[in-house]
């Protein structure tokens, strides 16, 4: 297979911003996952079989001390402080052993996910690959013209998908709204068509050698599956045909921009026990009950580790982000003395995660997957470096604490 | 003279810098009064027609204490809220159940006209 470095000149200085050129190596979709994949009995299309944790191995005691954690309340819905779960659910062996909501949810309620849509979006990436309409190693200026300028025409989509395009990017929220990208992209100089208003911004550093948590580069991501797709109607039908019907996700709702194009680093919302279906996919390699839906490899690629994150220096923010293409994974960097982010999960664990505790994990040596959804305002300290964080890891969802519980009930 | 001349130097160069810092940011500055306006309506829309959450859910769900809210009207027939926030208006509306909500901006500036071979419009030179 071609596993070359592509022939980029070196040294060549891009038309844009003096960037310097950097030879890229080629992705390979290379069949199959690291682990096991178990021959399933039953798939969950219409409903979840349910098992009680004793019947899945799981200690009961531990299950319910997360679940007591989960759903703690501190505050009220003025003061929104504590953990404000609104879903919780656990899916081992191919069973629903927990499924609990809050706050006025429910499992008919379609949620809204924030950034845990962009993982869905890299899946329904693996669909079109599958279909052969995107090829990740093409740039992205062969399926979406605003993106053929000089310096963004190297762009290819797999540095979209490793949100390392190079684009130039700022990811702050309500923190600091005047000069986030993220925040004009949704709300004001983007909303009215958001891919071209990413496109607009200057190149930074070469496609492919720095690493920045970028929603622009997702939704530069939804503008060329929408080139690739070519007609309208067949775009904003495709996730539905290709991902959410075939394994039962109900209710799905995909929120677009001003002009059509789907709002892929935001604007998913989707019933609970469908995320879980979504992870069961992707756990089984992206094959559901003897069709492969997804493209031979894309589980892989996905939790592949982005090569920009071993040559983007790692500030003390990002230091727990562990990108994938579109997902987080649970590598760290031994090189760079960088400990895996989720030291209580098995190194193959990945996941997605959203703005305001949202919270999803598939774990295969586990046979598990998880989908936590939040609303939460404040965060209990997890990490070293964190700062404004409640102190008490009781107080407030702490990422680590709920992981620690969870691995107390596996073991 | 010299006291002119620090009085010059104290006053003008902030003020030189703080211009070009605007013209820097311009755009982001300019187009920051509608963001909570919009980010409201938007959040709003969403929570009560797509999640399906009632009225009081959804008000403390886009509260946010940065930029006061200077109120909402919500047209529930049309499923289309407007809320106002800097003396700015924005609306969002729901589109559909697969489409949910989405921004309603003012049309973007229409392009300049292709430019045209016709000597009278464009003189040659």
């Amino acid at each position: 297979m071609v596993s070359a470095y592509f022939l980029t000149p070196l040294l060549l200085l891009a038309g844009c911003g003096g960037v310097v050129a950097v030879p890229q190596a080629a992705v390979t979709l290379e069949p199959g996952v690291p682990w096991e994949v178990p021959v399933r009995e039953a798939w969950p299309t219409e409903a979840w079989p349910q098992a009680t944790p004793e019947e899945v191995g799981l200690d009961p005691q531990a299950l319910q001390r997360l679940v007591d954690y989960g759903f703690r309340r501190d505050g009220d819905e003025v003061d929104r402080k504590g953990q404000r779960t609104n879903a919780l659910l656990i899916v081992k062996d191919g069973k629903l052993v927990v499924e609990r909501y809050a706050r006025g949810y429910t499992g008919d309620t379609p949620m809204l996910t924030w950034s845990v849509s962009k993982s869905m979006s890299s899946t329904i990436f693996g669909a079109a690959v599958m279909d052969g309409l995107v090829d990740v190693n093409q740039t992205a200026c062969h399926y979406y013209e605003p993106m053929c300028r000089p310096g963004h025409d190297a762009v290819r989509v797999t540095d979209l998908l490793r949100m390392s395009s190079g684009i130039q990017w700022d990811e702050t929220y309500e923190t600091s709204p005047i000069f986030s990208s993220v925040m004009a992209m949704l709300y004001t100089r983007g909303s009215h068509d958001m891919p071209a208003f990413v496109a607009r911004q200057p190149m930074a550093f070469w496609p492919g050698i720095h690493w920045s948590y970028s929603s622009g580069d997702a939704n530069v991501g939804m503008a060329v599956l929408r080139g690739a797709i070519g007609n309208a109607d067949r775009y904003h039908a495709y996730p539905w045909e290709r991902v959410f019907d075939p394994i039962g996700m109900k209710d799905v709702t995909f929120e677009r921009d001003g002009s059509g194009t789907f709002v892929g680093s935001s604007y998913l919302y989707a019933r609970p026990p469908d995320l879980a279906r979504w992870l069961w996919l992707i756990l089984n390699d992206g094959t559901w009950d003897g069709r492969r839906i997804l493209a031979p490899g894309w589980v892989r690629y996905l939790r592949t580790m982005a090569p920009a994150y071993y040559t983007t220096p790692v500030s003390r923010a990002s230091r727990e982000d562990n990108p994938g293409a579109w997902w987080y994974v649970n590598l760290g960097d031994p090189e760079r003395d960088i400990a895996p982010p989720w030291p209580d999960f098995p190194s193959d664990a990945f996941g997605a995660e959203g703005h305001w505790g949202k919270y999803l994990w598939v774990i295969p040596s586990w046979d598990m997957v998880v989908v936590r959804l939040g609303d939460d305002r404040e965060y209990g300290c997890a990490y070293a470096w964190q700062t404004d964080c409640v102190k008490d890891p009781n107080k407030a969802f702490t990422i680590t604490l709920f992981q620690k519980l969870l691995a107390q009930a596996v073991k | 003279m010299r006291a002119r001349r620090i009085v010059l130097l104290v006053v003008a160069v902030p003020v030189i810098a703080g211009l070009g810092w605007v013209g820097l940011h311009g755009s982001a500055l300019s187009t920051f009064p509608r963001m909570p306006s919009a980010y409201e309506a938007k959040k709003y829309c969403s929570c009560r027609w797509v999640e399906g959450r009632d009225a009081t859910f959804c008000d403390h769900y886009v509260y946010q204490d940065v930029v006061p809210s200077q109120g909402r009207t919500v047209d529930e027939a049309n499923k289309t809220v407007t809320a106002k926030a800097l003396w700015i208006r924005t609306s969002a509306r729901w589109i559909g159940p697969r489409e949910g909500c989405v921004i309603e901006v003012p049309l973007p500036p229409t392009p300049p006209p292709p430019p045209t071979n016709d000597p009278t419009v464009n003189p040659p030179g």
